[in-house]
């Protein structure tokens, strides 16, 4: 087992090249006007790939734009091919700490943005315990007379146990909230890239954060998090 | 191993052809809504007087636990035959040519089979207590008529803990299941209520809230 991590999905409304800055975790802008935002809610390295398209797309010019992430270094990189015209982006909202960035609008900066901190939208872990998923339904037995009963039971989603364990980075990117809450991806394994299943057991799961308990200081620059995962089924 | 009613349409048909003879569609019955039902009615109309090959070909149905703790179905006739994908969904059968006997490629709809055979106890009637005084007690209910609760427990490894649970995503409401006896050698059928997991080390064991007529 090697390199289990944790990913968050981002925040959108819809749309895409809107004009417009949201105060969210989804779209960060040019000096140039160009806001660049995926129209449904991804996964960060998906919303990394996203804003390389649509950079690619609206500046043609500089492209191909490099959005990319390092799990080595666990740092976010922006480019734009070319040293001679340098972007200054505008990061709304919580886009600098979902990347990893200072909040940076100036000018005159290098080409190429590798972000100073870890992103809070994904964590490298020590590892992942993940709980084979468990049917989580409202049950009502009702019984009746003349030995009569009947089970009647509705519920839309499964529940994964979950334990997260990492080091300090991990630490500094969960504390950020992202990947406590809303929808995550977590990867037991990097080498399985395909779905948990009952023949698959290994697999990542993707769901939504139900319950998450406080970090627990396991050992030195160790940690470990507590969380309820449901899946919708 | 245990069978729940599923959301599945039971009511599939399959259409079968053995050798020369002519093809015959079985048409299961929407109440028979479980994999053991639907496969045993399934083998009874195979080797029923009106087919065909009635007294020349005889229909065994044999079944075995899955690596995914599921239940995979075999017929067997000895003869080459042919199944059209009717029966695919709810008995995992695909549709194909046999040279004697097809076997399910995917697990049966609502069906578990783990590794440790269920421990089916107490299936008998069961009163509530009631009042009582010094002259006599009465306890509610009639005993003739009161509820069989049996005591359901499985220890499951990984594996079968997840297969239960992938078998209940469509379990049908009111949910119900098929559950094999083995000191008496007969199924019983229940209300299945709340079904309570906890860890045993690396196992797991289920307590399942079980109710029969």
């Amino acid at each position: 087992m090697a390199g289990a991590y944790i990913e968050s999905y981002c925040y959108s409304e819809g749309g895409s090249g809107a004009t417009v800055a949201l105060e969210a975790n989804q779209s960060f802008a040019t000096d140039t006007g160009v806001y660049v935002r995926p129209s449904v809610p991804q996964r960060f390295t998906d919303q990394l790939a996203t804003w390389k398209t649509q950079l690619d797309a609206a500046i043609p010019a500089k492209a191909p734009w490099v959005c990319s992430y390092s799990s080595t270094t666990k740092r976010v990189t922006i480019a734009s091919a070319g040293a001679a015209w340098a972007p200054a982006l505008t990061l709304p909202g919580n886009v600098a700490v979902w990347i990893g960035w200072q909040s940076y609008t100036g000018s005159g900066a290098p080409h190429i943005y590798t972000g100073q901190y870890v992103p809070g939208a994904r964590a490298e872990l020590i590892g992942a315990t993940i709980e084979v998923a468990e049917d989580w339904t409202q049950t009502e037995l009702a019984q009746y007379r003349h030995g009569r009963a009947n089970a009647v039971v509705w519920g839309n989603h499964q529940v994964h146990k979950v334990t997260l364990h990492g080091n300090l980075d991990a630490y500094e990117s969960i504390k950020q909230g992202y990947l406590q809450s809303g929808r995550v991806r977590i990867y037991q394994d990097s080498t399985i890239t395909t779905a948990y299943a009952v023949d698959n057991l290994g697999g990542y799961i993707d769901g939504y954060v139900i319950a998450c308990g406080p970090a627990v200081e396991q050992g030195d620059r160790w940690w470990s998090w507590d969380m309820l995962v449901g899946v919708s089924r | 191993m245990l069978y729940l009613t599923t959301t599945d349409n039971w009511a599939f048909s399959v259409t079968v052809t053995v050798g020369a003879y002519a093809a015959q569609t079985y048409t299961n019955s929407a109440s028979n809504n479980n994999a053991r039902l639907a496969s045993n009615g399934l083998l009874a109309y195979l080797n029923a007087a009106g087919r065909p090959w009635f007294g020349v070909v005889t229909w065994t149905l044999s079944s075995a636990r899955s690596s995914t703790a599921g239940t995979r179905f075999t017929y067997t006739c000895g003869n080459i035959f042919t199944l059209n994908a009717g029966a695919a969904t709810c008995l995992g059968l695909a549709a194909g040519a046999y040279a004697g006997a097809a076997t399910s490629t995917t697990d049966a709809a609502g069906s578990w089979w783990p590794k440790v055979r269920p421990s089916v106890r107490s299936y008998a009637r069961d009163l509530d207590a009631g009042d009582s005084s010094g002259t006599g007690a009465t306890r509610p209910g009639s005993p003739g008529a009161a509820l069989y609760k049996p005591s359901v427990e499985v220890i499951a490894n990984g594996t079968d803990a997840a297969r239960l649970s992938q078998a209940l995503k469509t379990a049908a409401s009111p949910r119900t299941v098929s559950v094999y006896q083995a000191i008496t050698d007969s199924w019983l059928s229940l209300s299945l209520g709340e079904i309570q997991r906890s860890r045993q080390g690396v196992d797991y064991r289920f307590n399942l809230s079980c109710v029969g007529a």
